[in-house]
């Protein structure tokens, strides 16, 4: 079984939603279509510095929302009711902290107060530019030697790959599992999602892209027969 | 913290409370500045700092900075070069970096093969070029059909490609971001990289779209 965000391949959504004049697309979204969109996003990102969660734990806690909310939530919703939880589960606020504030914010007296104990790891505007320029790279050295080489074929495990969590985080979709394809790239040592999200290290393995052939996920169609599918995979989830 | 004990209490984090979110307001906007006050007055963020995030991603970087990558690769075979062989290390040389770009690969578009880039997983995408992703690359809609269907995803863009043209879709679930070089537009050979620049749209730097002509 999988997730709800693991959609790759899913039969039922309509139209893309863009925005066409005399049916053409036009590409004039803002950045943040609302307010409280550029928040969500701010805050999230801002909070990071203190709760030290990987990016990886972030994700698994958006696709861990209850299937009704993830399908219902705009996208800003997901990511700010998720923030709360993974605030929660860091013990930086508690359940009467969200009573309080929702009870304040009903009577619509939400006021900021001036704080003057900022925690010690706090975002500084000043350091938001280096910050974010420095990034969060997740290459790691890993001392074995590749298990495969490009060019090579290999087929995907047919399971979920996370050992350690039942229902735990992975990025092997489900529409490729147990599928044929091969290798295409090799990005040597990068960070284990499904170790990382559960706070158990980085686990370090070789990352690979495998390029799969459409026709090897969704049977015979129309098309060319060259279309691929181009996925990075780590490399437990391959044999 | 010994490995048992970590496994442990690891399996209860997947019985953790995923549902504390709903003890907020429910309306949208209320319950972000709710977060916001609480987080706010907890001193884990500052507003200082939430001003200049928004003001980088509105104001600073956005997909003006890929049209500069790309428009160089264009007139600059050397620089191409090296983008198609390190695209982390070329792009760094005209200062982009970092959050969510951290391992490039740009893929070329070429008159066999046409790339575009999704993430069926989430929405992952190339922040430093790019900036933050449009709504429709993050709806349900692009992330479920554009690995099973790509042709008539593309032909809702207005993008009809030739039967004999290879479509390669990139599906992001790890940390490399995929930009793609899209062909430069016949007979711009007398153009400037800086007029060059302006051909190039968001959206043919995701596979979605083409160069197209500046109105």
């Amino acid at each position: 079984m999988t997730r709800i965000h693991d959609m790759g391949g899913r039969f039922g959504d309509g139209p893309i939603p863009l925005k066409k004049i005399d049916g053409k697309v036009v590409d004039d979204e803002p950045v943040f279509k609302t307010d409280w969109h550029a928040k969500a996003f701010a805050i999230t990102v801002a909070s990071a510095s203190v709760g030290k969660w990987s990016i990886d734990k972030s994700r698994f806690f958006r696709e861990s929302l209850p299937p009704k909310d993830y399908a219902k939530f705009d996208y800003y919703e997901k990511w700010s009711s998720a923030l709360i939880n993974l605030l929660v589960e860091r013990e930086l606020i508690n359940k009467n902290d969200l009573i309080e504030i929702t009870k304040k914010a009903k009577e619509d007296n939400l006021e900021v107060s001036q704080v003057t104990d900022e925690h010690e790891d706090v975002l500084k505007a000043k350091d938001v530019s280096i910050t974010l320029g420095r990034g969060g790279p997740s290459a790691r050295e890993v001392f074995h030697s590749p298990k495969f080489e490009v060019g090579q074929e290999v087929r995907t495990i047919n399971y979920s790959p996370n050992k350690n969590i039942i229902g735990g985080h992975t990025r092997l979709p489900i529409y490729a599992r147990g599928k044929k394809g091969k290798v295409i790239l090799h990005h040597k040592g990068h960070v284990l999602p499904d170790a990382s999200a559960h706070d158990l290290g980085d686990s370090p393995e070789h990352l690979y892209t495998v390029e799969f052939l459409s026709t090897e996920l969704w049977g015979d169609k129309d098309g060319n027969q060259k279309d691929s599918i181009c996925i990075d995979l780590w490399e437990s989830y391959l044999i | 913290m010994s490995d048992k004990k970590n496994v442990e209490h690891n399996h209860d984090d997947y019985h953790h409370n995923h549902h504390d979110h709903s003890l907020l307001p429910e309306e949208p906007e209320l319950r972000v500045k709710a977060i916001e006050t609480l987080l706010l007055n907890k001193g884990i963020i500052n507003s200082d700092t939430v001003n200049e995030l928004i003001d980088t991603y509105e104001n600073k970087i956005g997909p003006r900075n890929g049209a500069k990558v790309v428009a160089k690769a264009w007139v600059d075979p050397e620089y191409k070069k090296r983008l198609l062989e390190n695209a982390t290390k070329a792009i760094e040389e005209l200062s982009y970096t970092g959050r969510q770009g951290e391992h490039m690969v740009v893929v070329e578009n070429t008159p066999e093969v046409h790339n575009v880039v999704v993430c069926t997983l989430c929405s992952c995408y190339p922040w430093p070029v790019l900036g933050i992703p449009p709504t429709w690359y993050k709806s349900d809609e692009y992330r479920s059909r554009t690995v099973r269907e790509p042709r008539k995803v593309l032909q809702e863009f207005g993008l009809e490609l030739d039967l004999n043209t290879q479509i390669k879709v990139w599906d992001s679930t790890s940390e490399m971001r995929y930009l793609v070089l899209p062909m430069r537009p016949v007979g711009t050979e007398h153009l400037s990289e800086n007029e060059l620049e302006s051909f190039v749209t968001r959206n043919s730097m995701i596979g979605t779209g083409l160069p197209e002509m500046p109105k």
